[in-house]
Order: C-alpha cells, then sequence, then structure tokens
C-alpha cells in the first residue's frame, strides 16, 4: 500500500466564522479597557513613592532636603485637616483666584465679543492689547503690590491679568467663526442686533469661551500664588514661603501638594462645565467608532 | 397679482484691487402669487445673487424689488440655504421653533405648529434629536420645516438639495412637490440642474452669464403632480433637451467672447 499524503484543501470558511470576530489580542484588550488608567495610575503612583523611599534610605538624605513619602503625608494630613490652613490659606487663594477670573471674564469675553465683531475696534485696540501681553506679566507683580498693597486685591488683578489674554483671544475667534449662512439665516428673519447676538453669537461662541476658560483658570491660579510668593500675608504661596523660611520641608511638600489639589479641582470644575454648559458640542459628545 | 416684482435690478461687486464685477445686468422679472419659479443657469450667472436680492440679503445697485407681502403685513420669508444651517445646540423642535420664537408665537401654539411642521416634511419623529444625529437629507428637510414655521408666504430656496446624492436629491424634489401643492407657496428655486428646474418648475428663467441677465424664460406645463416615471416621456426629456442646448449656448457665446476679448 502506497502512502500517500493525503492534502486536505483547507475548507472555506462559512459566512457565520467569517462574521464572528476573532478574539481580542492582549494588547487590544489593553487599549479597549476604559478603566486602565484607574489601575495603572496608583500603580505608577506606588512604583515613584518606593522609589523615593529607597532612595532617601540608601543616601541618608537630609530630612531638611528630602523628608521621606510617609513624613510627608503626615504632613499633609495634619495641614488638610487644620482649620486655620482652610481659612486663611486655601479660602484666601480662592477668592483671588474667582475674583480674578470674574474679572478677567468681564474683561476677556467683554472685548472678544467687541473685537469680534468690529474689525475696526481690533485694528485700534489689539496694539495694546498685545502690549499688555508681551511684557512679563510677572515683572508687573511688583509694581501691583506697590500700589494695591499685601491684600489680596494686588493678587485679583495679577491673576486676571494672566486669565484675561486666552479669554480674549478664544472668545474673539469664536465670533469670527459664525459662519456667513447663520448670520443670512438670522437676516432673513429679521433678527435685531440683539437677537442675533444672543441667538446666534453666542451659544455658537460658547465651546470657544470655555476653551479659553480651560486656560483662564490654570493662568489665574499660578497669578494668585505668585503674587502671594512675591508679596503677600495670606494664602497658599504665602504659607509656601513661610515653611520655607522655618525650614518645614514636610510641610512645603504638603503645601504644594494641596496647591496640586486646589488647581485639579478648579479645572475639573471647568470642564465639568462643558458638559452642562454646551451638551450639544462635539467636544462633549461620546467618540463614535469609524 | 404679483407677489415679487423685480425692475432693472443690476448688481455690481466690488472686487479686490478696486476691480468691480457686474453681477446682473437689468433684470426685470414679475413673479405671480402661488408660482414656482427656478432660476437656472450656468454657475457664475448670477442665480443666487439674484435669489438674495430677492431675500434682501443684498441690495440691488440699480432697480428696486418688492414683495408683496398680502395681508401677512412685515413678515418674514422663508430662506432655504445650501446648506441645512440649522443650529448645532438646538433640538430639531427648537430649530423648527426658532422663526416662531421670534416672531412672538406663545409656547403652546409653538409646539402645535412644530409638530405640524415636521409632519410635513416627514419627519414627526425626530424633534428631540440634534442635527449631528440626522442625515443630511433629513437636516435639510428640517431646515425646510424651519422656513415654512412663521407660514412665509415666499419660499426662497438657494440650491437647497445640492449636497445630495441623486436618489436623495429626486426624493426631495418629489417632497418639495408635495409640500408646494399642499399649501400653494410663491416658490423661487436657484438650481444649475436641468432636470431638477423641469420636474418642480411653473416657469423656468434662464440666466446668461457676463453679465448674468435672463436669456430666455420657458413655461413648463407639465401636468401635476409630476411622478419621477413621468422624467422619462418624451415630453419631459425634449424640454430637458432644449434647456440643455441653451445652456450650452450661453456657455459657448461666453467661451467666444472670452476668446475674443
Amino acid at each position: 500500500m502506497t502512502a500517500t499524503k493525503e492534502r486536505r484543501p483547507a475548507s472555506t470558511p462559512s459566512t457565520d466564522e467569517l462574521l464572528r470576530p476573532p478574539p481580542p489580542t492582549w494588547s487590544q484588550r489593553l487599549r479597549n479597557n476604559r478603566w486602565l488608567s484607574f489601575y495603572t495610575s496608583p500603580l505608577l503612583i506606588a512604583l515613584f513613592l518606593v522609589a523615593w523611599k529607597i532612595y532617601v534610605e540608601v543616601t541618608d538624605l537630609s530630612r531638611f532636603v528630602l523628608p521621606p513619602p510617609e513624613a510627608v503625608f503626615k504632613a499633609f494630613a495634619a495641614q488638610i485637616t487644620d482649620p486655620f490652613v482652610w481659612q486663611t490659606h486655601i479660602w484666601t487663594t480662592f477668592y483671588e483666584v474667582m475674583m480674578g477670573l470674574a474679572l478677567a471674564i468681564v474683561l476677556g469675553v467683554g472685548l472678544g465679543l467687541m473685537i469680534g465683531k468690529s474689525p475696526l475696534f481690533d485694528r485700534i485696540v489689539r496694539p495694546f492689547i498685545v502690549g499688555t501681553q508681551v511684557v512679563p506679566k510677572v515683572a508687573l507683580v511688583p509694581l501691583f503690590i506697590l500700589w494695591l498693597g499685601f491684600g489680596p486685591s494686588s493678587k485679583v488683578v495679577i491673576a486676571a491679568l494672566l486669565a484675561f489674554f486666552p479669554l480674549l483671544i478664544n472668545t474673539s475667534f469664536g465670533v469670527r467663526s459664525v459662519p456667513g449662512s447663520m448670520h443670512d439665516l438670522m437676516t432673513t428673519l429679521k433678527a435685531s442686533r440683539w437677537e442675533r447676538f444672543w441667538r446666534a453669537d453666542l451659544p455658537y461662541t460658547m465651546p470657544f469661551i470655555l476653551a479659553g476658560m480651560e486656560l483662564a483658570v490654570v493662568q489665574a491660579t499660578i497669578g494668585a500664588i505668585v503674587g502671594e510668593y512675591l508679596g503677600g500675608d495670606q494664602g497658599l504661596g504665602r504659607y509656601a514661603v513661610n515653611l520655607q523660611n522655618n525650614l518645614q520641608v514636610d510641610k512645603l511638600f504638603g503645601a504644594i501638594l494641596i496647591m496640586a489639589l486646589f488647581g485639579f479641582t478648579l479645572y475639573s470644575i471647568v470642564t465639568g462645565a462643558r458638559r452642562l454648559l454646551i451638551p450639544w458640542h462635539e467636544s462633549v459628545q461620546p467618540r463614535r467608532r469609524p | 397679482m404679483s407677489a415679487i416684482k423685480v425692475e432693472g435690478v443690476s448688481k455690481v461687486f466690488a472686487g479686490a484691487g478696486g476691480q468691480s464685477m457686474l453681477a446682473l445686468s437689468d433684470v426685470s422679472l414679475d413673479i405671480a402669487d402661488g408660482e414656482f419659479v427656478v432660476l437656472l443657469g450656468p454657475s457664475g450667472c448670477g442665480k443666487t445673487t439674484l435669489l438674495r436680492i430677492i431675500g434682501q440679503l443684498e441690495s440691488p445697485t440699480v432697480g428696486r424689488v418688492s414683495l408683496d407681502h398680502g395681508n401677512n403685513g412685515d413678515r418674514p420669508l422663508g430662506f432655504v440655504f445650501q446648506e441645512a444651517t440649522l443650529m448645532p445646540w438646538r433640538s430639531t423642535a427648537a430649530n423648527v421653533a426658532l422663526p416662531l420664537e421670534m416672531a412672538g408665537v406663545p409656547r403652546r401654539e409653538r409646539t402645535e405648529r412644530v409638530r405640524e411642521m415636521l409632519e410635513l416634511v416627514g419627519l414627526p419623529e425626530t424633534e428631540g434629536k440634534y442635527p449631528h444625529q440626522l442625515s443630511g437629507g433629513m437636516r435639510q428637510r428640517v431646515s425646510i420645516a424651519r422656513a415654512l414655521a412663521h407660514d412665509p408666504q415666499v419660499l426662497l430656496m438657494d440650491e437647497p438639495f445640492g449636497a445630495l446624492d441623486a436618489q436623495t436629491r429626486d426624493m426631495m424634489n418629489a417632497e418639495l412637490q408635495r409640500i408646494w401643492l399642499e399649501n400653494r407657496k410663491t416658490v423661487v428655486f436657484v438650481t444649475h440642474s436641468v432636470s431638477e428646474a423641469v420636474f418642480l418648475a411653473d416657469r423656468i428663467v434662464m440666466l446668461g452669464t457676463k453679465p448674468g441677465h435672463i436669456h430666455s424664460i420657458t413655461e413648463v406645463t407639465l401636468p401635476r403632480p409630476r411622478t419621477v416615471d413621468m422624467t422619462e416621456s418624451a415630453e419631459f426629456r425634449h424640454l430637458a433637451a432644449e434647456l440643455r442646448r441653451q445652456i450650452g449656448a450661453v456657455q459657448d457665446t461666453d467661451n467666444r467672447s472670452a476668446v475674443s476679448a
């Protein structure tokens, strides 16, 4: 008997088999996992803390240069539960940032709308606005402190000065992006100036204003804290300077952590506002799969 | 009685570098109440400019346009643009309600009217949807519903179906005819598609180029309602062929004068 090797033709797969999705590969499952960062972030932070601890132990570093992580946490826990820290420092900085932002919104959005609407006004005003921005704004801080004193009002002005520009630019850009057909529509409906603004320009510009807000809230926080560093009697910046002077390095780290959480909270509020104010916008819609 | 009267209208556009351009030259046209007029012509003949002048989006350099609103007072007219121009932050229903809001119609009456309009354009179940959830054809239907919402006597349409595919376009034309037969608005419709013009029009106004002027006016006497099958009939095809020949002639003289110039 001759042994012939029978070669069966590979059976053609049925339609069902073709349509059945192949089992996901390891990397696909990783990529499609929505909760990925919820696992990886704590893991990476833990790794960082362990590395920190080992470094401090091995090099036997002075606690005044780099305290071990557990000392920082102890300090942070004490600070965050201390009503004095809340009332004097966190509240002061919060007040300055909020007032600065409010001022920046009124001026930035207001001027931005005017600039966007009127090319003539734009050409007249823009050189001065650019002028205020090319001066290193932090260099103006001593001046404002001289004029307005060590209290919160000088920081409010600095925060507003930093937050104003992104709001202005984004708003004017947004107003100018309103499509011509939208203007035509309002014209055919015999819209008044006010109706045109209220029903077409403003809603159309809203996503741009919110994009400006995301930058502005970060800038305002920086402005307020730098202002406190350079001359203040209260606030998180002043608090950090005090701790530095007293060589309380563990608490200084804690203060930095508080500032980070502070900024993160404000930023989250703004991004949350997007969902509330412009639920219709593409940036808020769940991304469609290709 | 004429609903729209265009008298001796010329339009000059100031071009770049001080070079002015004559877009329309001495155009006169009477459009009767309830008539469906199509402005047809090659690109650059000023048909959209003429429509925009009728719609008061542009003012004529010379001449005048009078609109008879009948007993509608100063009611705005309905305008359908090349793109649907819906407001992305408004739901379908809110988009249709826009002209009613601006006319100060009370809310209860508004919702009633919006429902009626969406039913008219065949989209009764999309009230809560947002523009990005609709297809191109659906969006354009919503914009037609919006243009009709405040019951204008005149409806102006600027190549409203130009961006749609051929099948959807045929369907939209049939729909538009049905809507028009139901409420008999005065319609001025701009297109560069000959078959669309023949399918829809009572009267086709052919415009020539350089400068834009009225080349010819053709009555379309095909019985209504016209159907897609009728586009295969001898009469329809004969008329379409004649109009295509005219467009060709307009473009030819155009090229010749461009060469001799």
